[in-house]
């Protein structure tokens, strides 16, 4: 994480803090430009901005698997944000539900889990490329979409 | 809150600089800048509501006091008091680490923007009939801010 701060603050917190400008920002552009224009405007700044994230953790903790299950339970989950159930991990590959999440809370609790989707959970395909290309992430369903967990599947590229 | 509010905009930047740019490539910067200005605006005007509906009856020295307080915590601004009474709040900000933290990016302009602009709408949602008179700012490369806040009618 970027500056010097008096405390540290929560990855949660972050997303909360950024998200009191970028929903109504979002939300503006979708009624000036449309659906389409706002998610390719959105999708592509933020997929940059989270593979450089992927890119520092990869340097924090590791490229490897190991590093990244430590990205996933001391930054993503940090603080109870998430919980967590892992189900697999080997060197190629890491495999866990996520059975509750604050990220997807806020944004349900906003009525805006579509915006959630676009702002949060579309980085994480990126973040992936940049934390180490040989890894990708498989994921058919997420809370913040309203199924019961989301299903991460990180693996070595076949 | 426990992030201050220079903390806060440093995260907050973070999206939003990427964010604009992208925004006035697709439609132009003036285009561009007025749909922030209006949306931020928005958001800055509820910030200065929620602010003086803590202090519902403070005076325009002793609200816009505190509200500078808050904004130079973490050593976020160097500031002299010119004149602070019921009915004015005038200082000179002489270093801006929000001024500092957009000129070290190279977006001054954006900074003067998100940053800069937020004090309008903050002090319209403060209210009770408070005005900014700002001729100048560090941002945009003078040496001071001149902020002057005071009582426009005469209710009081």
């Amino acid at each position: 994480m970027p500056t010097e701060q008096e405390a540290p603050i929560s990855h949660l917190q972050r997303r909360k803090i950024e998200g009191r400008v970028l929903i109504p920002f979002i939300e503006a552009c979708r009624e000036r430009l449309g659906d389409e224009v706002t998610r390719d405007l959105v999708v592509t700044t933020i997929r940059r901005l989270a593979a450089e994230d992927g890119e520092r953790w990869a340097k924090t903790f590791g490229p490897q698997v190991a590093g990244l299950r430590k990205v996933v339970e001391d930054v993503w989950a940090s603080g109870g944000s998430q919980e967590i159930s892992v189900t697999a991990e080997t060197a190629d590959r890491l495999e866990f539900n996520v059975t509750r999440c604050r990220y997807a809370e806020f944004y349900q609790e906003l009525g805006l889990a579509d915006l959630g989707a676009l702002i949060h959970c579309s980085r994480d395909h990126a973040m992936i490329a940049g934390f180490n290309d040989d890894l990708e992430l498989e994921r058919t369903q997420t809370l913040m979409s309203g199924a019961p967990h989301c299903d991460f599947r990180f693996r070595r590229k076949s | 809150m426990t992030v201050s509010l220079i903390e806060q905009a440093r995260i907050q930047a973070e999206m939003l600089v990427p964010l604009v740019k992208a925004l006035q490539a697709e439609l132009g910067e003036a285009r561009a800048n007025a749909l922030v200005r209006r949306t931020l605006g928005d958001v800055f005007r509820r910030y200065g509501e929620a602010f003086r509906r803590r202090k519902p009856d403070a005076d325009v020295g002793t609200i816009m006091g505190s509200a500078f307080a808050t904004y130079a915590r973490d050593a976020a601004l160097d500031y002299s008091v010119v004149e602070q009474s019921a009915g004015a709040f005038a200082i000179d900000v002489t270093a801006c680490r929000y001024a500092a933290f957009y000129k070290a990016l190279g977006e001054p302009e954006l900074g003067f923007l998100l940053v800069c602009g937020a004090d309008y709408p903050v002090a319209e949602g403060i209210g009770g009939d408070i005005a900014l008179e700002r001729t100048q700012t560090i941002m945009q490369g003078a040496s001071h801010c001149d902020f002057r806040y005071r009582r426009t009618n005469n209710a009081g």
